[in-house]
């Protein structure tokens, strides 16, 4: 006999819910490794046509230009807010041992590590994933992608394999610039307290700095533009179910992406410290 | 079309900033390492490195002049610290330096320390050698350290002390506030500098008397000039030291007799020491003198027995004729 509320609306069916979670574990499972299983066809593919005799040029300019040049804007003032607030926020435990002269060594050392590439590629997944997962899920939708098909144009090459490899190139160059730019804005946020020139900053810096510091963080970053690029079209060229999954498909590979980009970071990490350069 | 050229202009901006700004990052982190500056390899042999790692500093005089390049372990003893110096700055680096091992600051990195030689030698080659010594043990110098902080506690301690009884009314912190016992105290020094001056002129005149006596003049200098007086005083002393003798041989009878004074077995220690007998010696000198009393009655009532008055009275005239007589012959010139 079905229950009815005063309001003559049907209550939730608690006892079902708690019934059917078994089986929505399974689901959930079971989705994540049709994910994984098809995300990694969906790289097999790529690698498969990334390097081609017909490469979109023209297309795969136009995307550095957006994932790299139109994202700067906003990955500098990140980096620059990292830089400064790091700086600043640092300062009173150094001050407690006396060693504000290594703030500017420390700060640096966390950037160019950890600081600057992570956060440049979250700001990546979000800013670029989401644009690509919402634009090749509405041409899915709107089968644009098959019409291209039709057309005689290789939808996945002229779309998929141009942004992939943009992302792959231009994460690093803006990570190498938010690295800069975090830097410098290191420099004035211990000028708020100290008076430190820059000649004398950039020495301290570099001075502590090593190429084991830098040259583990600048290699992840090419292993993280392409996951942000991979993801993004991956969510995009297999978007289902009209426009609401196109908002399903921007969203998805922000998050997937995110994920992915810690868990790389993390793999990373060992590495690192397997091969001696931590 | 001129679109696509401004976007490509714009992202040909972009990446050559991202070059750019990799190449000057790159290149500073190189040329600490000295990958853009021609090196020699110079080496020391240590006992122990005490973590010194590849890529430590080397410093000389105080500069970077080099990285650590190479740990080799040679045998049980000994470790070969290979250097990359900068060729532009080994130049001035003596083949006789003392190489040591240090660290940047009391927290920093372990360095190689390069202490000038004293310039006898030339300049260090490639592939040289340089001496070494001992490095710093941070453990054995916290040790040290423990055991300074523990004496200095106890200083400390002691301090305290000492200042508190210094506070304390009464302490010899009181004297220096006395404006008498100053007072006094300056007036010490001037009678002390009054019997200086007289001490000075006693010493000049005991110089002069000590010369006058050496020259032979006054009496004094005659007796230690003079052979005869000299014969006089030698018979004099020799006399002295019979007498000595003669006082050491009476001192010894003294000492005898008071040996047997103290002797528990002698009459006299019996009689000084001993209270029993004293004691007896006392009554019986009571007794006597009670017996005495008695006897002088006894005597008194003799004179009066008509037997003896005569002979008590014809003794009686010849005592007063012989005072007669005595008194005569005092009183006559």
């Amino acid at each position: 006999m079905e229950r009815r509320m005063t309001n003559g609306t049907t209550p939730p069916d608690h006892d079902g819910y708690i019934a059917a979670m078994p089986s929505r574990s399974f689901l959930l499972v079971t989705g994540l490794l049709r994910d994984v299983g098809e995300l990694t066809a969906f790289a097999g593919r790529f690698f498969r046509q990334a390097v081609h005799a017909r490469f979109e040029w023209r297309e795969f300019m136009r995307q550095c230009f957006i994932n790299g040049t139109l994202t700067l804007p906003l990955v500098g003032i990140t980096a620059f807010i990292m830089g400064l607030v790091l700086t600043v926020q640092s300062r009173p435990t150094v001050e407690r041992f006396g060693a504000t002269s290594m703030l500017p060594a420390m700060v640096a050392i966390s950037v160019v590590r950890e600081i600057a590439p992570v956060i440049t590629a979250i700001i990546g997944a979000g800013k670029i994933g989401s644009s690509m997962g919402a634009e090749l899920g509405s041409m899915k939708v709107t089968e644009q992608i098959d019409a291209m098909e039709v057309s005689g144009t290789n939808p996945f090459r002229y779309l998929v394999v141009t942004r992939v490899w943009s992302t792959t190139l231009m994460i690093p160059v803006l990570v190498v610039l938010s690295d800069a730019i975090a830097i410098w804005a290191t420099w004035i946020g211990v000028n708020i307290k100290d008076d430190v020139s820059w000649d004398l900053f950039y020495r301290q810096v570099f001075e502590s700095l090593e190429f084991s510091d830098f040259l583990p963080a600048f290699i992840k970053c090419y292993f993280f533009g392409f996951a942000i690029g991979i993801v993004g079209c991956y969510r995009g060229y297999t978007t289902e179910k009209g426009t609401e999954g196109v908002g399903q498909a921007a969203h998805s590979a922000v998050v997937t992406g995110s994920l992915l980009i810690f868990i790389m970071d993390l793999v990373a990490v060992q590495v690192t410290d397997l091969l001696g350069l931590n | 079309m001129a679109k696509e050229g401004n976007v490509a202009v714009r992202l040909g901006l972009f990446v050559l900033a991202g070059t750019l700004a990799l190449v000057v990052g790159m290149y500073l982190l190189g040329s600490k390492r000295g990958l853009f500056s021609s090196t020699i390899t110079v080496s020391a042999d240590f006992r122990q490195v005490g973590g010194l790692r590849p890529g430590n500093n080397v410093r000389y005089a105080g500069i970077n002049v080099g990285t650590v390049d190479r740990l080799t372990i040679i045998n049980d003893s000994t470790v070969r610290v290979e250097m990359a110096l900068r060729e532009d700055q080994a130049g001035h680096i003596h083949a006789n330096a003392i190489v040591s091992i240090g660290s940047d600051g009391l927290m920093g990195n372990k360095l190689v320390n390069i202490e000038p030689g004293d310039g006898t030698s030339g300049a260090v080659s490639d592939g040289g050698t340089l001496a070494t010594s001992v490095p710093l043990d941070t453990d054995a110098m916290l040790e040290t350290l423990d055991r300074t902080n523990e004496n200095l506690a106890a200083i400390t301690t002691d301090l305290r002390q000492l200042a508190e009884r210094l506070n304390r009314p009464g302490s010899v912190l009181d004297l220096f506030s006395d404006t008498v016992l100053a007072i006094q105290l300056r007036g010490s020094l001037v009678e002390l500098n009054t019997a200086a001056s007289a001490a000075r002129g006693a010493t000049e005149q005991a110089n002069a008397l000590i010369a006058d006596v050496r020259a032979g003049k006054g009496a004094l200098g005659t007796l230690v000039g003079d052979p005869v007086a000299e014969q006089q005083v030698k018979g004099l002393l020799k006399q002295l030291q019979q007498l000595s003798d003669s006082l050491s041989g009476a001192a010894g009878e003294v000492e005898r007799f008071s040996t047997g004074l103290n002797d528990p077995k002698g009459l006299a220690h019996t009689l000084t020491q001993d209270t029993a007998v004293a004691g007896d010696v006392r009554r019986s000198l009571a007794n006597l003198e009670k017996g005495s009393e008695t006897l002088n009655e006894n005597l008194k009532a003799l004179q009066r027995n008509w037997l003896f008055r005569r002979y008590f009275k014809e003794k009686e005239k010849a005592d007063d004729k012989e005072k007669r007589i005595k008194r005569d012959g005092r009183s006559r010139p």
